[in-house]
Order: structure tokens, then sequence, then C-alpha cells
């Protein structure tokens, strides 16, 4: 059983400590943790991964029944309340602009939307515009959007495992439908709890983002590429 | 009233209630036979329900909402739109499919009023929603958090002048009244009776004068088809309808999300309101039930349900207001049907806490093994028979889960045969199936 630790007089908290607070969903005591380590000047980047260690124990906390709905929608509520302590500080170390265009949405049969929202705030810290499309977005439905807001990438979030079918289709409806010359249709990036390499690979996309910075990373890199001539 | 009710106990006002129900009095049988017939029906629910005697077999009980429209080929939105033809398809449903209950029609509700009133509640056939299709819930916030201690202090006043502007379009009016308290003295009365007549507030009344115009035609024309339900000899299972407090909170005022946080956030709020919401409830269901001469109280059950919350919070938050509601229904004579959503797998222990034969579960997706096991000589219980094979079975295999189901669930007396769903569609042969087997093999 996880014990949060108490001493919150002291500044320099490990990043344990934070993680342990967002998993017993001590909600105050966890945004005064960020808060001081803002203070502190630590890197957002780094709380951030403190509060999804948090939030994955959280998962596994409610995999063994510990938790239950109740406990991770206040998981849930303290995770975007810590991003919207973050967000300001992200928003000032911007680095640079870009005016790539991105098309996001959380795919079909999938609800969570804290990660998703958390990458589209990063993106648009980093200059790229983005249409978000919220949750429980039908392949279908990313494909239509496509003509008028001409994305660069889209970008599709996926936490649950029944879902993983759609981001296949989603991947396949965009190679179906795509009359233009090789390289022209928008990439397909994926990413979300659990994806990685394999459902990479299943899902036939062309990148993945192990976590929101990265994928911005990579939605950065593709610009480049399409600046090239 | 009944003789000697003031000294009664819950339970002797239960069985002096039900007594009268199961004597079909007031209504009017087409001859002797059908009297017979509606009090063998009602007298084996009466026996499931109070423990103390085996009835000649499982009552057999289909909960319903859109299915029987939906079977005769009405769609949804004629059934909302259209009172004769969803009294006429109703009454043909309890003749043909025979089952020991009917449902109660009026349930279904009526489209113009809800139109009139820009009712933002629900979505609805043809509202929202295809016209095929049967109303759906629509979630929000409606109350804020820091409306909980106006909440607590004066739920009606709140209702009134707060939650429904926020729910009904057409009502926004009412916001701009003061409280009623004024009108107590002469000096204070004008100010109160002067906003009614701002033209805001004109509008919302005039709004509610024009859907309770639209719904007392509605329900004169639905009546004489109830009544044919009844004078044919189907009881109907729901004479009033009631909710856990909790559920009233999370469903209609907070919504589950935000209530979820309050458990954790203003867990004394939370407390405070569902204890303010017991009286409400017990006074909603027996007062329908008392109207209608009927003393079942059907109360459905949502967010207490496995996986919502641990034990430990539903035992603090859930079960305690729940508790009370039952008991104080039973107070009034009412036999409180909890239509158990979901699954109570690991809830059974709580709901073995109390009296003997007073209250009634019918159960989603529990297990029925276990229910028997926990509740078994302490309350009716009933359901369990998964609507999907309703939906998706044969016939043959319909009755072989009937009677697996019955070898489960049905003891030696106390259980009802149900669905464990409140159904929006079904299948003719095999809902037939499942009733006519339970009949047959459900004797004891
Ligand atoms: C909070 C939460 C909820 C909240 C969601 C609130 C909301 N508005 O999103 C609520 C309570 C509503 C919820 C509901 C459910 N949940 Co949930 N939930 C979680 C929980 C605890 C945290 C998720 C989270 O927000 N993490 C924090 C964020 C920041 O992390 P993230 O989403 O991974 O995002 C990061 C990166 O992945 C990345 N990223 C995200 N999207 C994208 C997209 C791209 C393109 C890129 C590049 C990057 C990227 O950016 C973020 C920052 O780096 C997880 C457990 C977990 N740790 O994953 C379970 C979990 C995801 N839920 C789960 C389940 C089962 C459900 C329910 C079905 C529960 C139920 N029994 O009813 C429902 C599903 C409803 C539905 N159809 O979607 C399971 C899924 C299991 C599985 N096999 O798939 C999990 C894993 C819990 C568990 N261990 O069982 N849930």
């Amino acid at each position: 059983m996880l014990v949060p630790g108490k001493n919150n007089n002291s500044t320099v908290l490990e990043t344990g400590e934070l993680a342990a607070l967002v998993a017993d969903l001590q909600e105050e005591e966890a945004l005064q943790c960020i808060e001081r380590r803002l203070a502190a000047g630590e890197a957002p980047a780094e709380i951030l991964r403190a509060c999804r260690e948090g939030m994955r124990l959280v998962g596994s906390m409610h995999e063994q029944g510990h938790y239950y709905i109740s406990g991770l929608i206040m998981a849930g509520e303290i995770m975007r309340l810590a991003v919207e302590l973050l967000r300001p500080v992200m928003v000032g170390k911007a680095c640079g602009g870009n005016s790539g265009r991105v098309l996001l949405g959380t795919i079909e049969g999938d609800l969570h939307d804290i990660g998703k929202n958390l990458f589209r705030d990063l993106l648009e810290c980093h200059g790229f515009t983005v249409l978000d499309l919220g949750v429980d977005v039908p392949p279908a439905d990313f494909v239509a959007a496509e003509p008028e807001f001409k994305p660069h990438v889209v970008a599709a979030s996926a936490l649950i495992t029944d879902s993983f079918p759609h981001l296949r289709e989603l991947v396949r409806l965009f190679e179906a439908g795509d009359r233009r010359p090789a390289g022209r249709r928008p990439s397909i990036l994926i990413g979300g709890g659990q994806v990685d390499e394999r459902v990479f690979r299943m899902s036939g996309a062309d990148h993945w983002g192990e976590d929101a910075f990265a994928g911005v990373h990579i939605c950065q890199r593709l610009m480049k590429k399409n600046d090239a001539p | 009233m009944i003789e000697g009710w003031e000294n009664m106990s819950s339970d002797q006002r239960q069985e002096a209630f039900l007594a009268k129900w199961v004597s079909g009095e007031g209504i009017e049988f087409a001859g002797d036979e059908v009297k017979a017939a509606y009090a063998y029906r009602a007298g084996l629910i009466r026996d499931a329900a109070k423990l103390k005697k085996t009835p000649e077999r499982t009552p057999v009980v289909v909960l319903s909402t859109f299915a029987p429209t939906m079977l005769a080929g009405c769609p949804a939105k004629k059934a909302m739109y259209d009172p004769e033809a969803l009294g006429k398809v109703w009454v043909d449903f309890a003749r043909d499919y025979d089952a020991d209950t009917s449902g109660n029609p009026a349930l279904v509700m009526y489209g113009p009023p809800l139109e009139i009133l820009d009712y933002n509640l629900y979505k609805w056939p043809g509202h929202g929603i295809k016209e095929e299709q049967g109303y759906q819930f629509l979630e929000k916030p409606y109350m804020k958090a820091e409306d909980y201690d106006h909440f607590i202090a004066d739920p009606t006043d709140y209702w009134f002048r707060v939650w429904f502007p926020r729910t009904h379009g057409a009502l926004k009016g009412l916001a701009a009244l003061p409280p009623v308290y004024g009108t107590m003295e002469l000096p204070a009365a004008g100010p109160w009776l002067a906003t009614l007549g701002a033209p805001p507030v004109q509008e919302a009344l005039k709004a509610l004068m024009e859907a309770g115009r639209a719904s007392f035609e509605w329900i004169g024309k639905l009546l004489p088809y109830m009544g044919r339900i009844l004078s044919s000899g189907y009881p109907m299972y729901a004479g009033g309808f009631s909710k856990a407090p909790f559920d009233v909170l999370g469903d209609s005022f907070r919504g589950t999300g935000e209530l979820m946080m309050d458990l954790y956030r203003r867990p004394e709020k939370v407390l405070e309101a569902v204890d303010r919401i017991v009286p409400l409830m017990v006074g909603l269901g027996s007062g329908m039930a008392v109207a209608n001469n009927n003393p079942l109280v059907f109360i459905p059950l949502h967010k207490g349900a496995d996986g919502f919350m641990s034990n430990q919070q539903f035992e603090k938050f859930y079960w305690p207001s729940l508790r009370k509601v039952i008991v104080g229904l039973a107070e009034k004579g009412c036999v409180p049907l909890c239509f158990v959503e979901g699954g109570y797998n690991q809830r059974l222990e709580y709901l073995a806490d109390l009296p003997k034969g007073e209250c009634i579960f019918i159960f989603d997706r529990t297990d029925m093994a276990k229910a028997r096991r926990v509740l078994g000589g302490k309350s009716c219980i009933g359901g369990g028979f998964p609507v999907s094979l309703i939906m998706t079975g044969s016939p043959k295999e319909v009755e072989e889960e009937t009677k697996k189901l019955l070898d489960r669930a049905a003891g030696d007396g106390g259980y009802i045969l149900s669905i464990g769903c409140a159904m929006d569609d079904a299948r003719e042969d095999t809902l037939k199936a499942f009733i006519q087997t339970g009949k047959k093999y459900g004797k004891y």
C-alpha cells in the first residue's frame, strides 16, 4: 500500500513523493508540491513525468481492485489540474515558431482525453495549429476533416486496447483514399497509454510517440522534412 | 384508509396494502374469472415478496420501456407522441405475451410537453436521436459545487429556482423568482407576487401551464388503456417510482464525474445532501403508490454498483440513505422493488441488512447463485436472465437457460423470474419462450 510523504515543508522533493501524492489522490498536497517544484525552477517535463508515474500507479491499483471509477476520475482531475499548472510554464519556454497543422483526436471507443489534451497544449506551445476532434472519434471523421484542414500530421491517441483495431482502420482509410503522389498524404502519428512498438507495428502508422514531448519532436522533424524541396 | 393502520408494524402495513392490491379493489373486471386471474398473479408477487408462503410458482415479470412498442413495429417516436397507439400496443402486449404483470405505459412519457419546456435532461426519439431509438439521459453537472448549501437548506427551493432554469430552457425565467418564504406575512408577500408578474417569469409560468394542459390531455387518453390492462387481469409491477438518494444527486444534479470527485473533495456535503433527499424519496414513492393503489415502488439503482466505488465508499455514501428510503417506504406499507443495475457481487452482504421480507431486489448482472445464498430467506430476489440471450439466442437456448436460472435462483420461494434489463427492444419468439418456460418450470 502506498504511503505518501508528508514532509511538505521540504522544498527539495523527490520524484517519488509527487508520484505517491498523485497516486494517493491527495489533490491539494500534490498540486502544492508541483507549485513548489516549479518555483524551485525544476523543468516542467520532469514534474510531468512524476505525475504520469503517479497515474501509472493509479492504473495498476485499479487493476488490483484497490481503486474504482471514483478513484480514477479523481486521479484524472488531479492530472488535469497539474497540466493547468504546468502549461503556462511550458508556453513560456516554447521553443520557437513553427507552423505545422496537426489533426488530433482520441480514437473511436475511447474516452480518455487527458493525455491527448496535454499533447495538444504542448503542440500549441510549440507553434503548431491543432484541430482537436475530441474523443471517441471514428476513423472516417479524421478522413472527413482532412481536405479542409490540410494537416501535415494526423495524430491519434489511444488508451484502451479494445480501440487498437480502429487505429489500424484509420491508417487503412488514409492509405485507401490516397490518390496523391507518394509521400504527400499526412503522416500518421499515434500515442497514448499503452501504445508501444508492437501496437505501432500492428497499426501500420508512420510514427509513434512514447510521450507528448517525443510526439512534438516527431512533428517538428516532419515539418523540417516537409520544408525540404 | 386501512383500519388499525396507526398501530401496525411495517410488515403488517405491507400485508394490508398488498391485500388491498391483490383484491383488485376499484378495478372493473370483465368477469369473475378475470378477477381471479388478477388476484392469482398479484398473489404470486405478494407471496414471493413477503417470504411467508411458497407461491404456487415463481411470478414472471418483464421490465420494459420501449420493448412492447418496438415489438409491435411502432417506432419509439410514435410511442411518445400518440398515446392511443401506445395504449393499444400495451394492452395487446399484456394479453399476447401473458407475463404475470404489465409495466406502466405512462413511463414512456409524452413528447409535446418536453418540447414546450425545452427539456434538456434527455434526448428523445426525433429530438437528438433517431426516431426508432428509446430516450437517453444527458448527464451533466447541472448543480455546481458551490450550490450544496442551498440544496441542503431547501432542496425544493433549489429545485425550482436553480435546477429548473438550468435543465428546462422554457423555465429560465424562474431564476428571477425570490424564495417563497416572504408570503407568510402580508408586508413581505408583495415582492414575491410582483416578481411573478415579470415577463420572463410569466413566460415560464405560461410554459408550465401549456405543458400541464398537454400532459393532462395525454393522460386522459392513456388512462382508459391502463384501465383495460388492469381489467383484463394484469397487475402492474410498479405503483410508484423512487430513487436512491446518491443516484438522485449523481444522475440529475452533480453528474457522475463531479459527484465521484466530491467523495474526495467535500464528503460531508455529499452525506448531508443524500440525507436531505431521503424523506423526499420516501414521499415521492409512497405518494404515487397510494394514488395508484399499488404498493410496489420501483427503484432503479445506478451508481453504487461494483466498479463505481469501493465497499468503504458504498458503506458510507450509498447504502445508508438508500436503506433509509427502503425502510421508510416499508413503514408506509409500500414494497420497494429495487432494480439493481450492473453487478452487485461485492455488495450483497449490505443488502442482507434489512428486515425480513420487506424489499424486493431484481438483479441485472449479479451472480444469482450467490444472491440466493446471501439474501435467501431475507429478501425476495429476482432477475438475472441475460437480455443478450433474448436478443441473439434461439427459443430453445432461452428455454434451457431459463431452466438453469430457476435451478440456481428460485429456491423455495422468494424469487421473481425476470430479465436483468428494462427492455427497449426484444424478440417475440425468445421473449415468449422465456415467459412460457418460466410459468411451466417455475412451479414449486
Ligand atoms: C484517468 C483514467 C480514466 C478517466 C479518464 C478521464 C479523462 N477525461 O480522460 C475515466 C475515469 C473517465 C476513465 C474511464 C475508463 N477507463 Co481509464 N484510466 C485512467 C488512468 C488512471 C489514467 C489515464 C491518464 O489520463 N493518464 C495520464 C496521461 C497524461 O497519460 P497518457 O494518456 O498516457 O498520455 C501521455 C502520453 O501517452 C502522451 N499521449 C497521449 N495521447 C497521445 C497521442 C499522440 C499522438 C502522442 C504522440 C502522444 C500521446 O501524452 C501524455 C503525456 O506524455 C488509466 C491508467 C493509466 N495510467 O494509463 C486508466 C486506463 C487507461 N483506463 C482503463 C479503463 C479500462 C477504463 C474504463 C473502461 C473503466 C471502466 N471499467 O469503466 C473507462 C473507459 C471509458 C472509455 N470508453 O474510454 C484501463 C485500460 C485497460 C485496457 N485494457 O485498455 C486503464 C489502463 C486502467 C487499468 N489499468 O485498467 N479512465
